[in-house]
């Protein structure tokens, strides 16, 4: 079974094809996605921010990557299984759209970079006092995190403006 | 007489700048929005517990403020991609509604519950009615397109 094929198979089962038929469900599902983005991804770029000492000095880094933490986890699983619902319920177009592609190589580098990153910027015995300075690693780590997410988010958007080549959709389309 | 062709749009004339422009428009209700509901989580005492909602609204208004004014900003300039079309289209119409309503609210009463030092019922209804007015500005957004 090629990937296209898994991709439309997930297209084809019930829920898919509900999300996809429906009037309501779809556009419902999308701002549940994008409401995640309103709200959690606000508070990833105020964690980036005040790693780089630009907001929120007032507040320890660990106490406020602590404090954020449940919320951010929350927000991700929510966007999460909303894009999955989307994507599945049009997969046979997701599939060779290469922004999608593009989308789904930055998620897999955003779960490389909080891996990476855990022990020296995001752990707990991170960074204790506020400190004036900001540690190298720390600013490394913020500058990657904004510009990988507002890249999740171009590229999500960009999504809905590629136009398959003609004969590559009808390629698609026989898929069995 | 002088009458806006939205063809001559710069934003309908290549393939880049509409979505680019929507880009940041969604980064900025990302910080607009985030910084909002990190106070709003406060005033309902669900977290953020380190500091008190004062503490929080300062420490994020002026990012809030620079948020708001580039999702206003970009909003415009979507707006001017077709005017014709958002003025006739309903959740568009209730979407600036709760925009104006959300503004008046965030700068008024959210400010005020914000001041105060303890978590009461009070609190509690405004940081909860905050989050349900900029949830429906975010879904009102999506359906502008799905009507």
């Amino acid at each position: 079974m090629s990937i296209a094929e898994v991709f439309h198979w997930i297209q084809e089962t019930g829920w898919a094809t509900n999300i996809r038929e429906s009037g309501l469900t779809y556009p419902v599902i999308m701002s549940l996605h994008l409401s995640s983005i309103a709200f959690f991804g606000g508070m990833i770029l105020m964690t980036n921010l005040r790693l780089l000492n630009l907001a929120m000095t007032g507040t320890p880094v660990n106490d406020l990557i602590r404090q954020l933490r449940p919320w951010k986890w929350a927000g991700f699983v929510i966007m999460v299984t909303c894009g999955i619902l989307l994507a599945s319920s049009k997969a046979d177009t997701y599939y060779p759209n290469p922004y999608f592609r593009i989308k789904m190589a930055l998620l897999f580098l955003i779960g490389v970079h909080g891996l990476f990153f855990r022990r020296s910027v995001y752990g707990e015995g991170a960074r204790s006092a506020t400190g004036s300075g900001t540690p190298r690693n720390a600013t490394i780590a913020a500058c990657l995190s904004i510009a990988l997410w507002v890249g999740m988010i171009s590229m999500g958007r960009w999504i809905a403006y590629y136009e398959a080549p003609k004969d590559a959709t009808a390629a698609q389309l026989t898929v069995r | 007489m002088l009458v806006y062709d939205p063809s001559t749009n710069p934003l309908n004339n290549n393939e880049w700048s509409f979505p680019l422009t929507e880009c940041f428009h969604l980064a900025a209700m990302a910080l607009s929005i985030g910084t909002i509901v990190m106070v709003d989580i406060r005033l309902i005492g669900f977290g953020m517990k380190g500091q008190t909602a004062h503490q929080l609204l300062r420490d994020t208004e002026l990012w809030t403020l620079a948020g708001l004014a580039i999702v206003i900003t970009s909003g415009l300039l979507i707006f001017s991609s077709d005017p014709i079309h958002y003025l006739h289209n309903g959740p568009f119409q209730f979407k600036m509604v709760m925009l104006l309503l959300g503004i008046f609210y965030n700068y008024t009463v959210h400010r005020k519950a914000a001041s105060s030092n303890k978590t009461s019922l009070l609190t509690v209804l405004a940081g909860v009615f905050s989050i349900s007015l900029w949830l429906s500005l975010v879904f009102a957004g999506i359906f502008i397109a799905f009507v």
